[in-house]
């Protein structure tokens, strides 16, 4: 997926939130490992970053990140 | 394909956020929306990759929430045609069942003049239904992968699933045509027939 662009943000801030219908919020990402919770939810979201090249290192990685 | 992946935690398990992922949660629906992750590009001792940087999700949260759905038995074959990380789905009634793919490596085979025959890979995969994921993984252990089962529950199903087929273009060019194919049959078997609120409503 290429670079949305026009969105600069903090890593892991979380965008005040819209008012009315739909509360919206916009979270960033960025480190990893780093474990990202919406507010006043349980829904968590995390970032594993690969730096090796190898799909079976890709496959070992996704194993690890479970644990 | 940059190296690296975000995830969303679903119960005990992991679902990643490629586009969009609708939840409910709280009796609210919670839309998650991948809006791109940017990618650098980093180097290796001889050899250049991109890596994943970070990843914007966009959270609307929704006031509708949707109506309790009535489980539904599934008897599907999915087939991803990419060694890559692909997701294919069938949706029978109001729910569905999908498979997201994270590719396979493929480790022993049998050659013969005229095919090759894959008797292990490295693979992992998700089983996503309405009611939740599982990830799965299959090492290179298993003796024989072509018609390799096995069993998970998620919520009110309990999935069997089996590997048909897989190979890559040098397993599988002995018919003239050179592909990726990962062939799994799934059957989902209802263990609890009351009507459930779903957890996951849509995922792409």
């Amino acid at each position: 997926m290429e670079n949305s662009g026009n969105v600069q943000r903090n890593p892991g801030e979380i965008n005040k939130t819209k008012p009315n219908v739909e509360n919206e919020i916009d979270i960033v990402l960025e480190k990893e490992n780093r474990i990202v919770t919406i507010p006043g939810s349980r829904i968590t979201f995390q970032l594993k970053k690969f730096t090796h090249d190898t799909f079976f290192t890709l496959l070992v990685c996704r194993r690890e990140f479970r644990i | 394909m940059p190296k690296g992946v975000s995830y969303i935690k679903i119960g005990n398990s992991w679902l990643e956020v490629v586009t969009t992922i609708k939840l409910l949660e709280n009796d609210r629906t919670v839309v998650i929306r991948n809006m791109g992750c940017k990618k650098v590009r980093k180097s290796g001792d001889d050899y250049v990759y991109q890596a994943l940087d970070s990843c914007d999700l966009k959270i609307p949260f929704l006031p509708d929430i949707p109506e309790e759905i009535i489980p539904t038995e599934h008897q599907e074959r999915l087939k991803i045609s990419s060694r890559f990380p692909a997701y294919q789905a069938k949706k029978r009634e109001s729910s569905f069942i999908g498979i997201r793919g994270l590719g396979f490596g493929i480790g022993r085979t049998n050659r013969s003049a005229h095919r090759t025959e894959v008797l292990s890979i490295t693979t992992g995969f998700d089983l996503i239904t309405n009611f939740g994921v599982a990830n799965i993984d299959i090492g290179s252990d298993v003796s024989l992968i072509i018609g390799y089962t096995g069993t998970v529950v998620i919520g009110p199903h309990e999935i069997k699933y089996k590997i048909n087929d897989v190979g890559n273009s040098n397993t599988h060019c002995y018919t003239g045509k050179c592909i990726n194919i990962f062939d799994i049959s799934i059957s989902s078997k209802i263990i609890n027939s009351k009507p459930q609120t779903p957890l996951i409503i849509f995922y792409q």
